[in-house]
């Protein structure tokens, strides 16, 4: 409980189910939603202007690829982790080292992709 | 004596010596000339040894006929080719037996009359041996012919070897996989029908290229590393490669070489099958589609369950509660999984989302009423939709409509066009239920029913909780639907 008090995490999530699922598991962390974005566009418009301290994406939304949003976190130094239901063994292209929180979600993992951001931007 | 006599003694005298020095001259002359003769014998006596040996020491049969066709020399090989007691003398078509060959003595005079050389291949009446027969004129050295000279050479073996080479080139010429051989320098000396359908080259433009001929350019180490090692001796077995054809399109082989090894054990080429294995590759590329879908499905079904659990247990009044609602949801989320298999999850029918909802509510007379035409919704939407009926119907049996027993519900919807823009509505209103009381706050179904349907279908959605009844409003563009 409370093991991230305040972190703004912006989530990018078409799924209802999964957002909502990953929207408890945030609150429970006492982390704030920004978001969530259902779509790219949505999810780029908040990327380049909310305050954000990490982000959680999914790969595909509603068919398209994240990539678009997650370009604007790095130009702007936010950390992200993805959020995906495929295996390891069918790599991402792009941004393949970044951490991955797999489908279902345990917890201890997105906690630990989250410190493991975090980490990131201390050490930025 | 008279001076006369004397002389003519002394002449007499002088012409005896004369005499004897000619005869003398002449004996020497016969001396040498009989060594000379003798020398002429011994040589025809050793040429003679010579002929008698190579007749007898040949392993060609070999029958030499005089000219009214009869045996006048033989070769002992003839004898245990032609099984006679004596043959000598012997007319040549009597002791055809063993042979096949009844115009024996019709090659034979062509021989004689024509001077020609007459070949025939011959085969032994058993059929198991194979004669090469030639029957050429024999010259004497007066320049006459005197008869014919017959050689019958076993070419079995040779016969046994072009067949089995023709039943290999048949297989080779009628295999599917292109099957071609290299030179000991990678040039390429044969080629089958397989290679120019697989390659698209003739065999006129292939022999005589290197293998990088047809392999895609950034294989060419490749090509190099396979010929080297088959050189050395090594077998290459099943070496996935690129081929490239003639069109430039690529297509993937499996390459299996082997050194051609001579009998003295040297390698004088390469032979290389280079099989087609495009379809294989797809197939394999295609499970491999399949089996990341699938695994893709799996995940998102566990992370729905996952949260419906979650979500139904917060709110959550007891075991036996949460277990109720959680099955339920399961149970629609299960129902949309078998309506999206019947369809191959390609989509599912609105109507039938709706109605699988609604059923379980019907009882004994029709409570509902579900009208509206016929519209597919994609596999997302149709497990968004699903959920957010199954939702409604729920909450109309707790505290709306099927609540009571006069309580109904009745969808509608249909397609507006509006400014060429096509946008699909649809309408839940309950009616004769008890009095409704917005809840106190937004829980988890309203929560699917809202932002669920609002998400997956880019839809305008109202949920209003109206004394009269519940009122579930939705406006969705139709580009968003299949």
């Amino acid at each position: 409980m409370n093991e991230f008090p305040g972190l703004r995490v912006l989530l990018v999530e078409d799924d209802i189910l999964v957002s909502m699922l990953l929207e408890a598991l945030l609150a429970n962390f006492g982390c704030e939603v920004v978001g969530p974005a259902d779509r790219v566009p949505k999810g780029e418009a908040l990327a380049a202007s909310e305050e954000i301290d990490i982000a959680l994406l999914d790969v595909n939304i509603a068919g398209f690829d994240v990539y678009p949003i997650a370009e604007r976190l790095a130009a702007r130094g936010i950390p992200f982790a993805f959020v995906t239901g495929y295996q390891a063994r069918y790599p991402r292209l792009r941004y393949h080292e970044r951490p991955t929180v797999q489908k279902p979600v345990d917890r201890k993992d997105l906690e630990r992709v989250i410190r493991t951001a975090l980490t990131e931007r201390t050490t930025r | 004596m008279n001076r006369k006599t004397l002389q003519k003694g002394l002449e007499f005298l002088d012409g005896f010596q004369t005499t004897n020095e000619k005869l003398l001259a002449a004996n020497e002359e016969l001396l040498r000339s009989q060594e000379a003769l003798q020398s002429v014998n011994s040589e025809l006596l050793r040429t003679n040894d010579d002929l008698h040996n190579l007749i007898d020491s040949t392993a060609i049969p070999t029958l030499i006929l005089d000219t009214q066709l009869r045996v006048r020399r033989f070769t002992p090989s003839a004898h245990t080719l032609f099984k006679f007691e004596d043959a000598l003398g012997e007319p040549v078509g009597a002791l055809a037996g063993p042979l096949d060959y009844a115009r024996l003595e019709d090659d034979v005079r062509k021989t004689l009359t024509e001077l020609v050389v007459v070949e025939r291949e011959v085969h032994s009446k058993d059929a198991q041996t194979t004669y090469l027969m030639r029957a050429r004129p024999y010259q004497s050295s007066a320049g006459t012919v005197g008869g014919a000279v017959l050689t019958f050479i076993d070419i079995t073996d040779r016969k046994r070897r072009d067949v089995v080479q023709a039943h290999l080139a048949a297989i080779i010429d009628s295999s599917q996989d292109a099957v071609f051989g290299q030179d000991i320098d990678g040039r390429i000396d044969s080629w089958n029908p397989g290679s120019e359908r697989l390659t698209g080259y003739s065999a006129d433009e292939a022999i005589g290229q290197t293998i990088a001929l047809i392999l895609s350019p950034d294989r060419a180490a490749e090509a190099t590393d396979i010929f080297g090692r088959t050189r050395r001796g090594e077998n290459v077995s099943n070496y996935p490669t690129v081929c490239r054809r003639k069109d430039g399109s690529l297509v993937a082989i499996a390459v299996t070489a082997s050194p051609i090894v001579t009998s003295n054990g040297e390698v004088a080429g390469v032979s290389v099958i280079a099989q087609n294995i495009s379809a294989r590759v797809e197939a394999e590329r295609h499970r491999d589609i399949l089996m990341a879908e699938l695994d893709h499905r799996v995940k998102n079904t566990l992370v729905a369950v996952q949260s419906i659990a979650l979500q139904t247990a917060q709110g959550t009044e007891s075991i036996d509660d949460f277990l109720s609602r959680f099955d339920a949801r399961l149970m629609a989320l299960s129902r949309t999984h078998n309506l999206l298999l019947e369809r191959h999850w390609t989509g599912a029918s609105l109507r039938d989302l709706v109605c699988l909802e609604l059923l379980p509510f019907g009882g004994e007379h029709p409570r509902f009423s579900v009208t509206g035409p016929d519209i597919q919704v994609s596999p997302k939407q149709a497990l968004a939709l699903g959920l957010g009926f199954h939702e409604l119907a729920t909450n109309a049996a707790k505290y709306g409509a099927f609540a009571t027993p006069s309580g109904e519900v009745e969808v509608t919807w249909g397609l507006d066009d509006t400014g060429g823009r096509c946008t699909l509505w649809l309408v839940w209103q309950e009616r004769g239920g008890p009095p409704v009381e917005p809840p106190a706050r937004r829980g988890f179904g309203s929560q699917l029913i809202e932002r669920g349907l609002r998400s997956e279908l880019q839809a305008d959605v109202m949920l209003t909780f109206d004394p009269q009844g519940v009122r579930f409003e939705l406006r969705a563009p139709l580009e968003e639907l299949p």
